[in-house]
Order: structure tokens, then C-alpha cells, then sequence
């Protein structure tokens, strides 16, 4: 669900200026050891899988006809892997994992979602507000990495575009490690994000969603995720899909825009008389103060940059994503605090 | 199609095959134009790229439209391949 409405939202406020934390009960994680847990992952999954210790990369998992049904990080924990991400809840992913698995590899699997919880800090100064209450190690850690702690472990990745931390801790420790956090953030004006400030944030910066845009049957290619694979593997679930597409081609494509009145979902975009497109999610940003979506638009209107388009009568302008400029990226944990903000 | 629309459509698909192949040449990456999406994140996720990466793309955009990209500009358009075809096609037409 997105925002709808103009109003001030605090969460998603604190994603965007300070720190927030989310309980993210939608986020899963699998555990995945044994002697031959990467060769299974290099079986399953489409990208290279050939990670350093600690380490993590962004994939999807794709079913025969190349349609992704799961959005993950492949995690190297020494000779483990971790899966963790989002998955439809139609898929049971341990079932999917066991019928492509090729030949028997010496492995095993563990859902660690029954054991453990996954807590998330998102915002500018989310490093800030973990190092405190965690350690200055932290600091350390490179995005898209992760870390073994006394009692958990932390990832460095997220979908709003500024500093991320999924927190996975056991489940009988969340609420002193809500506790410990809330009380750490409290100088940092950290407030409690729910699921619809993290999916404005994550359509912001044209981030995936499985419930969003991952409904429409799209392939990488439609939804501008080939950077999820890689060109040069040629054997996985959905390959066969993927080589077809890439000969054949295609004719539409996920596009960012923006528009100063609300549409809805599955509107028809027109250039003059002429339907181009459709939305396929829509939100409104505080930080733009109009609205922001994606739309699925056809070649060759699929371009950012143009303004000439309507939806339900007003005017719709296609644009390159991200849609905002993270503070993030204008924050730097060497030089910046958020307690010298001001001054910075 | 009007034909400013199909100017304007042409223009940005060809700068955004120029930006493709510098991209690809510069950064010896093993792809086609076509295997790279124009909102692909450069840094972080996406390309992984890094900030040795960024000067060297910068400046072979400098050389190749003959331009010059500020700090500033450079940290805002080096997002994704669609934020640097954004700049060009600003100064392009700020030139102009």
C-alpha cells in the first residue's frame, strides 16, 4: 500500500531525514549450508554467485518463463549462504529450491523466519544510530555486506535508497533490541516506519516490488532488472525464457513519472489520443510534494524525459529514476553527524 | 506522432546509445548496449561500481561531448545511465 495523500507522514519522514525502524515481517531468510551450498545457488540462481566472505549481492529468482517470484540477497557467511529478501507468499521457496537443485548437492536448509526476526533501520543517519547502539565496527561495513554479531547478524542493503540495516536477531530478543534501539534513538529523532513508508521510499528510487509491479508477469528486461543477472550465465531457472526474449526483444518497459494529481492504478496513459501505457503503482512524495509511479510504457514512448503524456486528463511526465536525491548520498560517515547537521 | 516528440525521442535515444557505449568501453564491462537498462543504479547495487569508476567515467564524458562536469553535477547525474544522459542533454541544450 502507498501514500495517498498529501499529509506528513512521520515514518516516512525519518527514511528520508533522520533514522527509522521497521519491524519487517515480510522480509524471510534462508539459511543454506553444507559442502555444496554455493554450487546450489550457482544452479538456481541467475547471477554469478561467486562471493567473498561476507558479501552480499542483489538477485531475483525466476520461474521457467523468466517472470521473477523472488527478490533476494545471496549472502556469503563463510561456507554458508543465506537468502534473504521477499518471496511471494504463494511459493514455497524450500519446495522451489528442492525440485532445481540439479544434481543433489550436499546441502541443507534452515527458514530462519521461524527462529528469528528481522528489524530494519533505514535513513541518512541510520549508520550513526547503529554504530551507538552496536559498535563503531559497523561503520566499517561496505553496502552490500554483512556481519555476524554476539546475538544476530546485520546486513547492509535496503530498497529506500538511503543507509540500510536489517537487523536479523532471535525472535525472544526483538523487543530488548526494539527497546535498546528506541531508547539509542531517541537523539537521533528516530521514529517507527510501517510497511507504507518503506514502499514510498522504495518506489522513489524505482526499487522492485514483488507486490507491486511484480503482479504484472514482467520479465528483467520490462522491468529494467537485467542488472540482476548475468550476461555471461547461460543455465538457470528461466534461462531458456530469457534467451528467447533477449532474440526476440521487447516493446515495453517500466518507466518512472511523475504527475501533480493522483491516478490509479492500471489508468491508461495517452499521448493525444493514443494509449501508451498504464500505471502500475503510484504514491505520493512529500519530497517532490507531487506524485510519483511507474508506469509500464511501450517502445518508443518508453523514454524518460518526456512530457507530453495524460493520464485521467492531466498531465503525466516520464522521468529518469531515482526520483528524489537521497541525502544519503550527500552523507558521509567520516565528515558528517546528525547531531552537526545544521552546520553541515 | 508529433514530430517534436519524435526529434525529442530520437535525441534521447541516441545519446543514451553514446552514454551505453562509453560506459561499456571505458569500464571494459563483457555486455551489448542493449543488455543494459537506461535506469540501472551505477553504484552500490546495479553496476557496482566504484569511485576510481566515477572518474574515469567522467572523464571520458568530458572528452567525448566536450563538456565540463562539476563535483557537484557529476555526484548528482552518476546515479544511474538515464541521470547522465539527463545532464547531457541539459548542457546540449544550454549550449544551444
Amino acid at each position: 500500500m502507498l501514500m495517498t495523500e498529501p499529509e506528513s507522514h512521520k515514518g516516512y519522514l525519518a527514511i528520508r531525514n533522520s533514522v527509522a525502524l521497521e519491524d519487517e515481517t515480510d522480509m524471510r531468510c534462508l539459511l543454506i549450508r553444507g559442502r555444496e551450498a554455493f554450487k546450489l545457488l550457482d544452479h538456481i540462481c541467475p547471477c554469478n554467485v561467486f562471493l567473498q566472505n561476507g558479501e552480499m549481492k542483489h538477485t531475483l529468482l525466476l520461474d521457467d518463463n523468466a517472470v521473477p517470484f523472488a527478490d533476494v540477497y545471496v549472502c556469503r557467511n563463510r561456507e554458508d549462504a543465506y537468502l534473504l529478501g521477499y518471496w511471494l507468499k504463494s511459493v514455497d521457496l524450500i519446495d522451489w529450491i528442492k525440485q532445481n537443485q540439479g544434481s543433489s548437492p550436499d546441502y541443507s536448509v534452515i527458514d530462519l523466519t521461524k527462529s528469528d526476526c528481522i528489524l530494519t533501520l533505514n535513513g541518512p543517519y541510520a549508520w550513526e544510530l547503529c554504530a551507538k547502539a552496536i559498535g563503531p565496527e559497523i561503520l566499517g561495513m561496505p553496502y552490500l555486506s554483512m556481519m555476524s554479531l554476539n546475538s544476530g547478524t546485520i546486513f547492509r542493503a535496503g530498497v529506500t535508497g538511503e543507509y540500510g540495516y536489517h537487523l536479523m536477531v532471535p525472535k525472544e530478543q526483538k523487543n530488548d533490541w526494539i527497546e535498546n534501539l528506541i531508547n539509542t534513538g531517541i537523539s537521533f529523532d528516530l521514529a517507527i516506519a510501517d510497511r507504507r513508508a518503506r514502499d514510498q521510499s522504495s518506489l522513489e528510487n524505482f526499487f522492485f516490488d514483488l507486490d507491486r509491479e511484480g503482479q504484472y508477469q514482467l520479465t528483467p528486461p520490462e522491468l529494467q532488472l537485467q542488472w540482476r543477472l548475468s550476461r555471461q550465465k547461460s543455465e538457470y531457472p528461466g534461462s531458456r525464457a530469457m534467451q528467447n526474449l533477449r532474440e526476440k526483444g521487447w516493446d515495453r518497459r517500466l518507466t518512472c513519472f511523475v504527475t501533480k494529481n493522483s491516478a490509479s492504478v492500471n489508468d491508461e496513459i495517452f499521448f493525444e489520443n493514443e494509449s501508451v501505457g498504464q500505471v502500475l503503482s503510484i504514491g505520493y512524495s512529500p519530497v517532490r510534494k507531487e506524485f510519483v509511479g511507474k508506469a509500464l510504457i511501450r517502445r518508443p514512448f518508453w523514454h524518460a524525459g518526456l512530457k507530453c503524456f495524460m493520464v485521467n486528463d492531466q498531465e503525466l511526465e516520464t522521468i529518469s529514476a531515482p526520483a528524489i536525491d537521497n541525502r544519503s548520498i550527500h552523507v558521509n560517515p567520516n565528515i558528517h553527524s546528525y547531531f552537526t547537521r545544521k552546520e553541515n | 506522432m508529433q514530430t517534436d516528440l519524435k526529434g525529442r525521442i530520437e535525441i534521447r535515444e541516441s545519446t543514451l546509445l553514446n552514454v551505453l557505449e562509453i560506459l561499456i568501453s571505458a569500464l571494459n564491462m563483457k555486455m551489448q548496449p542493449g543488455d543494459l537498462d537506461p535506469d540501472t543504479p551505477l553504484f552500490g547495487s546495479g553496476l557496482g561500481l566504484d569511485s576510481v569508476d566515477a572518474v574515469v567515467i567522467i572523464v571520458e564524458l568530458e572528452s567525448r561531448f566536450s563538456l565540463r562536469i562539476s563535483e557537484e553535477e557529476g555526484r548528482r547525474a552518476l546515479r544511474t545511465v538515464n541521470t547522465i544522459v539527463d545532464l547531457i542533454l541539459s548542457k546540449e541544450y544550454a549550449n544551444d
